[in-house]
């Protein structure tokens, strides 16, 4: 049973995505969209109708002289711009702050920016007088099992007339189902006011003693133009919160047709995690070389692993969600930056409807934020900047995601002034050759923009302040076990290129052996896998070593010292993309396969370890520490920061 | 007594919803698609019209949308009688205006009860 603090929490939860919908359509409010206010109109509404049955008053109260203004700027027809804009969204903040309050349980006065705002829009707010009727919604309406009588409220949608309905034929007809009486309800707007396309007003019809599968028969045949509120049994498409003012248009019918289950996100977490645990058992009876199975027995054994990968498929999906979460948050930020940067810019979204896993979302707020707020500040030139350039005077950033494999991959993308780059260093970078070139601070050539201070640089002074807040985009990503990389075109613009893992509870990885001790090294970044001849490698004056390959020249380290075990013994070296330094090789003694591993955090244990992103329980049931071989070996160690592999192994 | 036009690319169907609404008394045009259903429209001028959604040359939907620039279906029950029950193409039918949205299989007694109740 839930108690009522669960259904707080569900409305809670529930504001979340109502004040997403809101923040959406406010942004995206254009000429004539009446659409996008009344989306906004529905939420702030939704948002009053449950707080109003747990009582948050000050929460109610404002929903309520907000939702007013909405519905007057809506039913005179009219899409607001300028200030009445920026109140709007003002307005939209404070809710979501009030909704904050209810969450933590301040009590405090509200801020001075917050009381403002709310002062504005009492000032034209209308009496709260019928506050009180029009919540909480419904409950009263759903006549107990004893009662012989059923009252129904019925709303035309503005296509109503225009489907060939008549009120007249409706009453009428429903007269032979025991209709009693029936009433026009809520407020008819004034004559000079009427569309005659639209159906005025909503009724309320009472039936005694009625059949109620007949006159869900009835009025099924209604359900692409009327919504029914009332009528017990299966749903006629009812909108959850009972909605005073018929709706401008249908579109909340689509986002209602797949059905929704709420469930707490740690519920999910023991899931996964013991789908996880399950894989681990399953890999170890598959290995095991010790237990020979029947025949059947083996079938049986990999029609399981079949369904196990299946079924961490689809627990992996629950926790899915599109992107668009995140992504609506960034018409708002464009909006405020354009604002004091002077700079005209147009966003564009594409494939907001990608997937990813929540755990990933969460975090991808602030490297986006980031992200964007830089390619505003340093790729867009101002306006005028632009068209003496012969460039639009509008700049365009585009925001995309889409599925790369297991991968999703982010792209902010600007047409603004790009990296004026140094050819050599850029050249560098490119080749992969950065090793080489140790007495320039292979880390600071390399990292170039994702360094933080970088632009104060005097070696990069052309590109000063490239790079602000890149440093905090490249830490959570790498932190996210994903990759960012930057492709520029000086004078053209400029891409920050994210790519992150679908899901940060499962990796691929390869399994290898160094000094007797596995480990993992994720699949996402290797390349290749090749076996070494002393003779193809070099040993440079510094006594780095340089594998030359195929004409390519890569950096080749030792994990085996790097790690603190002594040399590697094996010839076999794998390829590692380390995307900001470009491919290097590293030396294993063994491959021991390629796995699916769950990832465990090491870090609540042993705080952050450089060079180690998790570690994994292999089959036979031993721990194998995850690297991150670009840590491993271009991160030095900053005193205090962290600590060594040693004090872990 | 009401005059029906139905229309539906299946000989049976249109037999079967001929014969059910005949025998209650009311009388029957029929068409074979849109077009066809387009042209029956204005010359019989029926009081309701029941169409299948998939046809050829014109289906359904278009006809919906058609008949409602037409005077003589601008306020017409247009009933749409199908097998599909996609959200997005319900939602396309009320954008279209069409009066209802009725899934096949159909009961005779439900098809004669909706004459009642919308022509």
């Amino acid at each position: 049973m839930m108690d009522e603090t669960d259904f707080r929490k569900v409305f809670l939860t529930e504001c979340d995505e109502l004040m997403g919908q809101l923040r959406d359509s406010l942004a995206t409010l254009g000429d004539d969209d009446l659409e996008q206010l009344n989306t906004a109109f529905r939420a702030v509404h939704s948002v009053k109708g449950g707080a109003a049955a747990f009582g948050m008053e000050e929460l109610v109260r404002f929903a309520h002289i907000f939702e007013d203004r909405l519905a007057g700027l809506r039913d005179q027809g009219k899409c607001p711009v300028g200030a009445e804009r920026d109140l709007l969204i003002r307005g939209g903040d404070v809710l979501e702050l009030l909704i904050e309050r209810v969450q933590d349980e301040v009590q405090t006065p509200l801020p001075d920016w917050a009381a403002a705002t709310v002062a504005q829009f009492d000032g034209e707010a209308a009496p709260i007088s019928e506050l009180s009727n029009a919540s909480p919604p419904q409950q009263g309406e759903v006549p107990d099992a004893e009662s012989e009588t059923l009252t129904l409220t019925l709303r035309p949608r503005p296509n109503f007339f225009l489907s060939g309905h008549e009120p007249g034929k409706l009453i009428s007809a429903a007269q032979a189902l025991g209709l009693t009486d029936f009433s026009i309800a809520g407020d008819v707007a004034k004559l000079v006011d009427l569309d005659p396309s639209k159906c005025p007003f909503e009724w309320t019809l009472t039936f005694d003693d009625p059949d109620v599968e007949a006159l869900r028969d009835f009025f099924s045949v209604y359900d692409l133009s009327l919504d029914i509120e009332g009528l017990p049994g299966p749903t006629l498409h009812q909108p959850p919160s009972s909605d005073r003012h018929p709706p401008v248009g249908g579109s909340d019918h689509i986002a209602r047709s797949n059905r929704t289950l709420r469930v707490e996100l740690s519920r999910i977490d023991r899931i996964v995690n013991l789908v996880g645990e399950i894989v681990i058992a399953q890999a170890a009876l598959s290995q095991n070389s010790t237990l020979t199975l029947a025949d059947e027995a083996t079938s049986t054994v990999d029609e399981l692993s079949r369904l196990i990968r299946e079924m961490q498929d689809s627990v992996m999906s629950i926790r899915a969600q599109p992107i668009k979460t995140v992504f609506s948050r960034m018409p708002r930020v464009v909006r405020d930056l354009s604002e004091t940067l002077q700079r005209e810019v147009r966003l564009e979204v594409e494939g907001e409807q990608t997937e990813v896993d929540t755990t990933v979302i969460e975090e991808l707020v602030e490297p986006l934020t980031h992200a964007l707020r830089n390619a505003m500040d340093h790729g867009i030139e101002p306006p005028e900047e632009r068209v003496a350039k012969g460039k639009p005077r509008q700049g365009t950033i585009t925001l995309s995601a889409k599925h790369r494999g297991e991968q999703v991959v982010i792209t902010v993308r600007d047409d603004g002034r790009g990296i004026p780059r140094d050819k050599v260093l850029n050249s560098a970078i490119d080749r992969g050759l950065i090793a080489s070139a140790e007495g320039l601070s292979p880390e600071a050539i390399d990292n170039l923009v994702f360094l933080p201070g970088f632009s104060t640089s005097s070696e990069v002074s052309e590109i000063s302040g490239r790079g602000v807040g890149m440093d905090v985009v490249k830490r959570k990503i790498t932190g996210l076990g994903g990759r960012c990389r930057i492709e520029s075109e000086p004078g053209e613009g400029l891409a920050i290129i994210l790519t992150l893992p679908l899901t940060l509870a499962v990796l691929d990885g390869m399994v290898v052996r160094i000094c007797g001790e596995r480990f993992v090294i994720p699949l996402t970044g290797v390349v290749e896998a090749v076996r070494i001849r002393p003779s193809d490698v070099e040993t440079m004056p510094d006594g780095s070593w340089i594998l030359a390959r195929r004409g390519q020249h890569l950096p080749l380290f030792d994990l085996g010292t790097l790690l603190g075990l002594g040399p590697s013994s094996g010839g076999l070296g794998l390829i590692v993309d380390t995307e900001s330094h470009g491919p290097v090789v590293v030396l294993v003694d063994l491959l021991l396969g390629q796995r699916q591993v769950v990832l465990k955090s090491v870090e609540t244990n042993y705080q952050h370890v450089r060079g180690v992103s998790g570690a994994t329980i292999l089959g036979d049931g031993l721990v194998a520490l995850i690297l991150d071989v670009t840590a491993l070996i271009f991160e030095r160690v900053e005193p205090g920061a962290s600590h060594g592999l040693e004090e872990v192994a | 007594m009401k005059r029906v036009l139905a229309i539906d690319d299946t000989h049976y169907m249109l037999a079967m919803l001929s014969e059910c609404l005949q025998e209650a008394g009311h009388s029957v045009v029929t068409a074979q698609d849109g077009v066809e259903g387009l042209a029956q429209l204005r010359e019989h001028r029926p009081d309701m019209v029941i169409t299948d959604l998939n046809m050829p040359n014109m289906d359904g939907l278009q006809f919906v949308r058609a008949a409602r620039r037409d005077p003589a279906g601008i306020d017409l029950p247009i009933l749409l009688l199908t097998t599909e029950t996609a959200q997005n193409l319900r939602d396309e039918a009320a954008r279209a205006h069409a009066t209802g949205w009725l899934c096949k299989p159909f009961e005779p007694d439900q098809i004669l009860r909706l004459v009642e109740q919308l022509a």
